[in-house]
């Protein structure tokens, strides 16, 4: 694989750990506040987070077909396997989630697993 | 989850709770058969022999696709993202099973090993939240 397939392989995996933490980040923003009276659809649909997720969701979609057409698909989705190991972290670190240490443990056999299956 | 308990108006009862993980299985199911799916109208495609009546089977592969990303919306208002994401995987699982029966491609050993690698890392991600869930409603006090 040449540098420049690794590096759009890793552009898309970027594009999906942001997108993923946008969309919940804007979920948990506008679910926090919401009244029994409102849908949060409207409030959501305002959040500038969700437009974030909707962008970085398209982005990574065509990105991925280029770098696809470029790399086998073998070779390819292990790196994209990355994103079991980031979107967790991130979570941890930038949501605040607690993440127990059975459920790395889960992450590292599904990490391992995907590489496996492909 | 254990901020949802307050912040939501009406007490959830116990369906409410198990509503996310609901719309979780949708969202994954969906994605499978939206995968599948596609992958059904697109098999006897080639370059030269661009066929027009590919394109609703098309549609209705990206139609159950879409389908799976509302539900995977609504599962993320409730579960947490490390939670839900790490169980995406579990469409690997299905893939494999439906390629292999469905369009009858060859699975390997390894395959099948990495397989239920994925599903037993996926159950230990699930599992710990929903015990956790469990102890905290029985020192609930009534």
């Amino acid at each position: 694989m040449n540098p420049i397939s690794l590096l759009l392989l890793l552009v898309a995996v970027a594009l999906s750990v942001v997108g993923q933490l946008a969309l919940k980040h804007a979920l948990n923003s506008t679910s926090s506040t919401t009244h029994s009276t409102r849908t949060g659809i409207g409030r959501l649909l305002s959040s500038p987070y969700l437009w974030i997720w909707f962008i970085s969701y398209a982005a990574t979609t065509i990105v991925w077909l280029i770098a696809l057409a470029r790399v086998p698909l073998s070779q390819a989705f292990p790196i994209l396997g990355l994103q079991f190991a980031l979107i967790p972290l991130a979570s941890s670190l930038l949501l605040r989630e607690s993440v127990a240490f059975s459920q790395w443990l889960g992450i590292l056999m599904i990490i391992v697993g995907v590489a496996l299956v492909v | 989850m254990g901020l949802d308990r307050t912040t939501k108006p009406l007490a959830p009862n116990q369906q409410n709770e198990k509503m996310p993980y609901l719309a979780l299985a949708a969202s994954i199911a969906l994605g499978i058969v939206g995968q599948l799916l596609m992958k059904w109208a697109v098999a006897d495609l080639t370059i030269e022999h661009l066929d027009w009546n590919t394109l609703p089977k098309v549609m209705l592969a990206i139609g159950v696709y879409s389908l799976g990303i509302v539900n995977w919306i609504l599962a993320l208002k409730h579960v947490k993202l490390s939670i839900a994401y790490p169980l995406t995987s579990l469409s690997y699982v299905g893939i494999l099973v439906g390629s292999h029966y469905i369009f009858g491609e060859h699975v390997s050993g390894i395959q099948l090993f990495g397989t239920a690698l994925v599903f037993l890392g996926g159950i230990l991600v699930v599992l710990c939240p929903v015990l956790i869930r469990r102890s905290n409603e029985n020192s609930k006090p009534t």
